[in-house]
């Protein structure tokens, strides 16, 4: 009887412990960087829904998607914040989203930042790719890609495997060299110093001084700009080709509070939402709303390359592994 | 005691595992997928396998060529001589020392402030070289000290210079302690995870990071059970050749002591108890000269509300705390159960164990927490059970097998009850090392980083290593060391604690 008695106890505190108030809250799934979402837009949020806001941020994008398939069986997640169209082929294959069209897509000002067309996902910010560095360190400014080879180990990548930015690097030297990315990136290794898990490690070691350059943004100028009140980072978009990176938001399938979850997909494209991603987020917003005036620091690139989704579905992983075999053999 | 029980008796070790093996089970029955599994079979595999190897290899024969002088010291100067004593001190590192301070002091070494060799094979292999080499000069050490006394002198009489004595004469007696100071140095280097993060790079990952990569990346767990498997099987082997060498029946006590002062081994002595000073002193160094330079109080900042809103360090501070004291508890508890129904295939089961992926456990239980709704604190309680009783059943084998059975024997004539014969008769004896297990246990989690990094994905259940390595790895300078101090002072009094108790233990012996 004791023996039973203790099993029980067991089993309650078991299943107790874990048992939570999931009614009126709203999990949210995103990466490091959009932690600046709690400060003030989830309180409205809730305040306005009168619902509970769980935050719970995963170090790399990459990370969000491997933690819905996880819960496949057992949905924790309502929403997920930060996919990428590469990202959406992985989140469809596996039907860890659902679909929603939100009643404020009307509002993003370009139809074609809208990546998938059954709306499985939503873009909220965009933007485009570059490489930045510390005029301090050189003499002369790098302008193309080829002058980013000529130096060794001096530029910070994220990894394509773990990273948004990292995986649409990868796209932007494939969309740029086509079928010769692959000779690029052997020789491009040798300036790699190391690929990063994600934007914000290889942006603290490139602050750390480890090397001179960097993958990230074209608005890293305004950034610069705007934090350190000179251009103490600038940014070049190599030989003015430039690459768009959009960030959308999905509703998890079977999520818990669905009609919350519609609520703040809605919420990401309301103007209150908008307006803080050119400071915050250091996108651009997919809305109309005005723009910060230390945005006219942000670099545009003349020609935007392009991949076709359906040519990122066939190959993704194939590259992935080429990219992969390069670097492990980098010379 | 019948055949069956005597059997069960006998399969009761393998019975820690089970937890362990239901969690791999049953994720491999919802991911693993044969094709998967079968595409491994390919040269990136053997890459993989290579690099590990080379890496882990190459770590270890530098782990041994630096303790050479080192050890040789000590056998030399065991008694009351200060450097011998700081070199013991040393100990700690492998053990104790929380990995992410390991890898702070590097990357402040090899990312130029002092050299520019950061993602390098030599910075994985002097990071290695760092945190595993204080296992080789102890066990080398304490065996050396234990050759006969009459070998020795002979050897001496015939005029043989100390390093020819050290290779023909205590070479061959002490390779029984040399293969396990291998297998452990090697089973270390082979399944570095957070040394490997840090400081290495695509081009420098092993087994433990491609199953982490694996199950991160695109969730192959096909993948990454195939790596886990290469991983222990790898160990096993080694462990198994480990275990068949010679057995040191020559090794007894007094070991003469000598005064005599040379200058070649107390050069490398100085210059090894150099090295390990000033990795583990860097980060503190750089706090004072941190706090001090830029004029901020680091330290009150990682507990200031305002920080703890984005780095939980209070909140992971007691998490590590609960956690740890909850495991080192169970684990001696569980340990001491597992050692009186000892076996021989008992004991290979458990230390076989130390060859099981960190990863794939930490995956493993992550998932079966998910699915089942198992708090968090619980599930990590059992990882870090699985993880750290081979560990405690090696520290405390020796004191409890070693029991005097006749006093057992006597107290089965009074009672019949074996919790009042514990309690009478055994625990006033082994107290000390119970406690020093569990303050070793308690070390050994509150510093462990790849299970609790792999299990914190979205940081549900915030530890001291994997905030600490989340703060470090935005560069956080100042706020890095002033943790790493906190967490150093922290290890270091336990340390102090356990080498208090080791010598009362010692004295208590020898009297």
């Amino acid at each position: 009887m004791k023996k039973i008695t203790i099993i029980l106890l067991l089993c309650t505190v078991l299943t107790g412990l874990s048992a939570e108030n999931q009614q009126n809250e709203l999990t949210i799934y995103t990466y490091d960087s959009l932690s600046w979402i709690e400060k003030n837009l989830v309180k409205s949020f809730e305040q306005t829904n009168h619902c509970r806001v769980k935050v719970v941020k995963f170090e790399n994008s990459s990370k969000i998607i491997s933690r819905l398939i996880f819960e496949k069986r057992k949905n924790v997640a309502d929403i997920a914040v930060g996919i990428t169209p590469s990202m959406l082929i992985k989140a469809k294959k596996n039907k860890i989203v659902a679909d929603y069209k939100s009643g404020n897509i009307s509002a993003i000002k370009d139809k074609s930042l809208i990546f998938d067309r059954e709306f499985y996902c939503t873009p909220f910010d965009f933007g485009a790719l570059a490489v930045i560095y510390d005029p301090a360190k050189f003499k002369k400014t790098p302008e193309s890609f080829d002058d980013i080879l000529k130096m060794e180990n001096s530029i910070i990548i994220q990894d394509p495997r773990t990273s948004s930015t990292g995986t649409d690097f990868l796209f932007w030297t494939i969309a740029k060299y086509g079928d010769g990315w692959e000779n690029f990136w052997e020789k491009f290794s040798r300036s790699v110093l190391t690929a990063a898990p994600g934007w914000t490690e290889s942006f603290s070691k490139f602050e750390n001084g480890e090397a001179p350059m960097m993958v990230s943004y074209a608005t890293d100028g305004a950034y610069s700009m705007e934090n350190y009140k000179s251009s103490k980072y600038k940014a070049f978009i190599p030989d003015n080709e430039g690459f768009i990176q959009i960030e959308g938001v999905s509703i998890v399938k079977n999520a818990p509070n669905r009609k919350l979850a519609e609520k703040w997909i809605d919420f990401m494209l309301s103007d209150q939402f908008q307006k803080e991603i050119p400071l915050n987020q250091w996108m651009f917003p997919v809305t109309s709303v005005a723009l910060p005036d230390v945005y006219k620091y942000a670099v545009t690139p003349q020609k935007i390359l392009s991949l076709d989704a359906s040519v990122i579905e066939k190959n993704q992983e194939k590259w992935l592994k080429s990219w992969v075999k390069i670097m492990k053999n980098k010379k | 005691m019948n055949r069956t029980a005597l059997k069960f008796s006998r399969l009761l070790p393998a019975l820690y595992l089970l937890p362990a093996a239901c969690a791999v089970l049953f994720t491999a029955a919802e991911f693993f997928e044969i094709d998967s599994f079968s595409a491994l079979l390919n040269s990136d595999t053997l890459f993989i396998i290579r690099s590990t190897l080379i890496q882990s290899s190459l770590s270890t024969l530098l782990c041994f060529m630096i303790s050479i002088g080192p050890v040789i010291f000590i056998s030399r100067n065991r008694q009351d001589n200060f450097l011998s004593n700081i070199i013991r001190i040393t100990f700690f590192i492998p053990y104790y020392y929380p990995v992410v301070s390991t890898i702070i002091s590097f990357s402040i070494i090899f990312s130029g402030y002092f050299l520019k060799f950061q993602y390098s094979l030599f910075s994985i292999v002097t990071a290695h070289v760092f945190y595993n080499s204080p296992v080789m000069v102890k066990y080398l050490s304490e065996s050396i000290v234990k050759i006969k006394r009459e070998i020795h002198e002979s050897a001496v009489l015939e005029t043989r210079s100390y390093f020819s004595i050290f290779r023909h004469i205590s070479m061959p007696l002490i390779i029984k302690s040399f293969s396990r100071a291998f297998f452990i140095v090697f089973s270390f280097c082979f399944t570095s995870f957070g040394v490997i993060l840090a400081l290495g790079n695509i081009r420098y990952s092993n087994l433990e990071i491609s199953i982490f990569t694996s199950l991160n990346t695109n969730l192959d767990f096909s993948s990454a059970l195939g790596y886990g498997f290469i991983q222990f099987a790898v160990l096993a082997i080694i462990n198994f050749f480990a275990s068949r060498t010679g057995s040191p029946e020559l090794l007894i006590e007094n070991y003469p002591s000598s005064n005599t002062w040379n200058l070649k081994e107390t050069f490398f002595s100085v210059l090894y108890a150099a090295f390990e000073f000033l990795i583990v002193s860097l980060p503190l160094i750089c706090f004072f000269a941190f706090t001090h330079e830029k004029k901020t109080n680091y330290m009150k900042i990682i507990f200031s509300e305002k920080f703890n809103t984005d780095f939980p360090v209070i909140r992971s501070i007691m998490n590590s705390f609960v956690l740890s004291s909850l495991s080192a508890l169970s684990v001696t508890f569980i340990t001491y159960i597992l050692l009186k129904k000892n076996s021989k295939s008992g004991e290979m089961i458990i230390t076989s164990a130390i060859g099981i992926s960190t990863a794939l456990l930490s995956i493993s239980f992550l998932y079966v927490s998910i699915i089942f709704g198992i708090n968090p604190y619980l599930i990590m309680l059992a990882g870090f059970m699985t993880l750290s009783i081979p560990y405690s059943y090696s520290l405390m084998h020796q004191h409890v097998t070693g029991f005097n059975r006749s006093m057992l024997e006597a107290a089965l004539l009074e009672t019949k009850s074996s919790l009042k014969r514990f309690f009478s008769i055994e625990l006033p004896v082994i107290y000390p090392v119970l406690i020093l297990n569990f303050l070793n246990v308690f070390a050994i989690i509150y510093g462990e980083f790849t299970f609790a990094y792999i299990f914190n994905s979205g940081n549900s259940l915030p530890l001291v290593s994997t905030t600490g390595y989340s703060i470090a790895s935005r560069r956080l300078l100042g706020e890095t060391y002033a943790l790493n101090t906190f967490n150093s002072f922290f290890i270091i009094m336990i340390f102090g604690l356990i080498f208090f108790i080791s010598s009362k233990l010692k004295t208590g012996r020898s009297k």
